[in-house]
């Protein structure tokens, strides 16, 4: 133990510049930047500034990092036959061990006490924290370390470890993007939609499928960590470099023909939910049966979906149908779906005599969804004949939640995802809006500061939550319409914490013939806002069945 | 009178002959308890194998019963046949041309390398199976060796240190003073010449069993090779070190070895001690009035025979100071003169290059 800490101190001491100004990075970034810095800067250029320079420093930590950590193994390389340590008592387990202390102890666990902080300091509770951390740094900061630790244990030498770093790299990108375009041509439909990457995404996306993403992160983790302990137990360098090849190949196999939705989260809600799914009644209404021809051999049959029941304060997010309709005994057609098809529920109430000032939220109610998919033949054979349809209709609940938050600036209020900050309350003065209905300055834009999680593995963003300027006095209320930016957020960074510049506009400027009261610092004195949290409560699955269902009804 | 006992010539005259004993160690010096060469050759049983296809079981067992310090026998690509013992306390020198295999002999001796089939043997141990327990007792010092070049000389005394439980500060220090190194001073700032140094320090501080030196004199000049060879000729006449190194520098090699391995093209083709060496090589010269015949066939201990107007020259590899000059006189009964003249290291491996070379 005293050697793999004798050397622990040697690479520490080796690379004690690059240490010190990552550190300097990460304090910086983390706990000055995202601890709030954001707060004291109200204008849009002061926040853009600031999100440009936190994205650069976050990039320049990112690329330290890599830096440290190729030159941590090659400071003791295993390719050639040139390095120190080969003819030195000391083991290459011990070897091994020193570098991964260094590894978690130098870098994976002041990331993770610093995000935590930051966490903390944002709002974010303990137990958020804890779940967030536990699953996603060690599998972050594992998926950025071990890709150029496996390069630079392959390597001799920096410039070596440069060239085949921008070598592989390249590769994989080309041979990726070879598969997904062979796909994009050449694979089946359903293939395709899986496959696509859209114009403006690359190079966010890898695969839109979240559970490939995973699978391959955790294949590209696992994988390389295992040629990294072989090559530092062996140093075989044809074997490791071969195995690493493999890996690389499969994880781009992964990437693009992964299926099997690992992410999928358990059918559940929660035990005393006021929610039922038995309560629940889905309907179809045949009455405009449209047809869609997406692709060349497959029909999509369309109808009007609806969900009974379902009580007010919650609704529900169809994410997937899988459906069958038995024609006879032996023919049967099926198909799936299984990405977010519409919304559910009522529209959001405010308590009876509210008088709502402008428009309310865009509503949500029955939706033609798509119900069925068959082929162009099957279409055509069975078009009149009756069958038994049933659907297994997979849905997402929410529940909104309202709260009122101090109508001052400066005031911060807890919620369930985060911290809220209220920044500033201004005249809606100089809008599009209010030059077009040549009006003066018609109500208040509200700037908040909203910090919550972003949890990658589930695949969540921060939970959505709208506002509504209520005076009681009055008894009217004004509905916001959200205008967000996500301060830190976005690629490359891939930090937990989202930090949302929110402005909310409260105004009737450009309702035509308004006949209300004037938006006024008097009508605002009595005002309050309510914020309006829409938190996902859990998944459950609701079965459809139909006699007689005839594909073409007119 | 020399060693030899025979007529010297005018060239080729050994440093000794000059009253130059620098860097000079005698057999008795060496080996006290054998005090005759033919004697180092029965009790050791040093032998020159050129396997093709490997070697038998019995030559296996019978290398290992015989090594002290260091065993080579594998026949790969690289080295097609090596096959030799390093004797305990001795300065054994591999030498050979550039591309011979030396480096690759001794990277495979500590485990760089891994023989592609046979197998090399180290303080009793496969070089394949060296360990921490092995590497304390060696000391490596190579021209390509890369030293943690961000530490200052001392710094990397200190990292060394903790390696190695017979590390000797004292001996360091003293180490320190003897190479003329300056502890505070950088590495990466250190000429050539005072990074072999260096790494050299870093090698002898624990007073290793055995010391591996690979071609430690490239690059340095005249001086340093001077005060190195002298620093090691100290050291291991103290401490009894057994060293193994490779080298093309033959002069330098001259000094230092008591035994010689000479490997051409991954073949070791010779492997003895330098004193037998010198004792069984010659270079005759035959002064004649006429034109006479060489003897056919030539005899086999004979190398590069070569006629020059009324001369014939050639090397004897199994000189006899009594026998050889009476089987000249018979084969060259009109011969004026026998001159049979010492030869330094360096004139009996150009002469054993130049006849590979013609072999092949």
């Amino acid at each position: 133990m005293s050697l793999i800490l004798h050397h622990l101190k040697k690479d520490i001491r080796c690379l004690r510049l690059l240490l010190l100004l990552w550190f300097i990075l990460l304090l910086v970034n983390s706990l000055v930047m995202r601890s709030g810095l954001d707060r004291l800067i109200l204008s849009d250029e002061g926040t853009e500034i600031l999100a440009a320079a936190y994205v650069l420093l976050y990039v320049l930590q990112q690329i330290l990092q890599i830096v440290i950590v190729c030159q941590l193994v090659q400071a003791d390389a295993l390719a050639g036959t040139t390095a120190f340590w080969l003819t030195r008592p000391i083991s290459r387990k011990q070897l091994m061990l020193s570098k991964s202390l260094f590894v978690l102890l130098i870098l994976v666990l002041p990331s993770l006490i610093v995000e935590g902080i930051v966490l903390q300091i944002n709002g974010i509770s303990i137990s958020q924290t804890l779940s967030v951390l536990l699953q996603e740094i060690i599998l972050q900061s594992a998926f950025i370390l071990v890709p150029p630790m496996l390069v630079a244990v392959l390597t001799p030498s920096l410039a070596r470890l440069v060239v085949t770093g921008v070598a592989s790299t390249t590769a994989f990108f080309l041979i990726h993007y070879a598969v997904v375009a062979s796909v994009l041509s050449f694979g089946t439909a359903s293939r395709r939609r899986m496959n696509a990457v859209f114009p403006g995404q690359w190079p966010t996306i890898l695969s839109t499928k979240p559970s490939a993403m995973v699978v391959s992160a955790i294949l590209t983790v696992g994988l390389g960590g295992m040629v990294i302990i072989y090559q530092y137990l062996n140093r075989r360098i044809r074997n490791s470099g071969a195995a690493a090849v493999l890996g690389m190949c499969l994880v781009i196999t992964t990437l693009n023909f992964w299926s099997w939705d690992v992410l999928k989260p358990k059918d559940s809600l929660p035990a005393r939910s006021e929610l039922i799914p038995e309560s629940l009644k889905p309907v179809v209404r045949r009455e405009g049966t449209t047809f869609m021809r997406g692709d060349a051999d497959k029909l999509t049959i369309l109808e009007q979906f609806e969900l009974q029941g379902v009580p007010s304060n919650f609704f529900l997010v169809l994410t997937g149908l899988q459906a069958t309709l038995r024609l006879s005994a032996e023919k049967v057609a099926s198909s799936a779906f299984d990405y977010p098809l519409w919304f559910f529920g009522e529209e959001f109430q405010l308590e009876k005599g509210v008088r709502v000032l402008n428009e309310p939220w865009p509503g949500i109610g029955p939706r033609a969804i798509p119900l069925l998919s068959v082929d162009a033949e099957t279409f055509q054979d069975y078009k009149d004949t009756p069958g038994t349809y049933t659907a297994e209709a997979r849905l997402a609940a929410y529940q909104r939640l309202s709260t009122t938050v101090p109508l001052k600036t400066g005031s911060r209020h807890k919620s369930n995802s985060g911290e809220i900050t209220l920044l500033g309350i201004v005249p809606n003065q100089g809008t599009f809006l209010t030059a077009i209905s040549n009006s003066r300055g018609d109500g208040f834009i509200v700037t908040l500061r909203e910090a919550g999680v972003r949890q990658w593995l589930l695949g969540t963003s921060l939970t959505g939550a709208s506002y509504i300027l209520r005076n009681r006095d009055r008894n009217e209320a004004l509905f916001g319409r959200l205008q967000g930016k996500d301060l830190f957020g976005g690629f490359p960074t891939l930090h937990r914490l989202v930090v949302n510049r929110s402005s909310i506009y409260f105004t009737t400027a450009g309702i035509a013939n308004y006949q209300g009261p004037v938006m006024d610092e008097e009508w605002l004195e009595q005002a309050e806002l309510i914020r309006v949290e829409s938190r996902f409560i859990g998944h459950f699955s609701k079965s459809v069945h139909i006699e007689s269902f005839v594909m073409k009804t007119r | 009178m020399p060693p030899g006992g025979a007529t010297f010539g005018e060239n080729s005259v050994p440093p000794w002959t000059r009253g130059d004993f620098r860097g000079f160690r005698t057999l008795e010096q060496t080996h006290p308890a054998l005090r005759n060469p033919r004697e180092v050759f029965s009790r050791l049983h040093l032998r020159v194998t050129f396997p093709e296809r490997g070697l038998s079981k019995e030559t296996h067992e019978r290398h290992h019963r015989d090594s002290r310090t260091v065993q080579i026998i594998w026949p790969k690509a690289g080295c097609a046949g090596v096959t030799l013992s390093v004797p305990e306390g001795s300065i054994f020198a591999l030498i050979g041309p550039n591309g011979a295999g030396k480096t690759t002999t001794i990277k495979t001796l500590v485990n760089i390398l891994e023989p592609s089939s046979g197998e090399a043997t180290v303080l009793g141990t496969r070089s394949t199976k060296l360990g921490p327990a092995q590497f304390e007792q060696i000391g490596y010092v190579s021209e390509n060796q890369e030293l943690p070049d961000w530490m200052t000389v001392r710094q990397l005394l200190a990292y060394c240190k903790p390696m190695y439980p017979n590390w000797d500060d004292a001996f360091a220090e003293s180490l320190l003073r003897q190479l003329d190194l300056e502890p505070q001073q950088r590495i990466k700032s250190l000429s050539r010449g005072m990074k072999v140094k260096a790494a050299l320090l870093s090698s002898l501080a624990f007073h290793p069993r055995l010391l591996i030196l690979d071609e430690p004199f490239a690059g340095l000049d005249a001086l340093v090779r001077e005060e190195f060879i002298r620093g090691i000729l100290e050291l291991t006449g103290q401490d009894r070190w057994t060293v193994l190194m490779a080298s093309h520098e033959i002069d330098e090699v001259e000094r230092l070895a008591d035994w010689i391995g000479i490997l051409n093209k991954g073949h070791l083709e010779l492997c003895e001690s330098v004193l037998s060496l010198q004792v069984r090589f010659r270079q005759i010269e035959v002064r004649v009035n006429e034109e006479v015949a060489w003897p056919s066939p030539l005899p086999a201990s004979w190398l590069l025979a070569e006629r020059a107007a009324q001369r014939l020259q050639f090397v004897e590899t199994q000189y006899d100071p009594g026998e050889n000059e009476k089987a000249l006189r018979q084969m060259f009964p009109m011969s004026q003169q026998v001159l049979a003249t010492p030869m330094s290291l360096k004139s009996i491996f150009l002469a054993l290059a130049r006849t590979y070379r013609l072999a092949a």
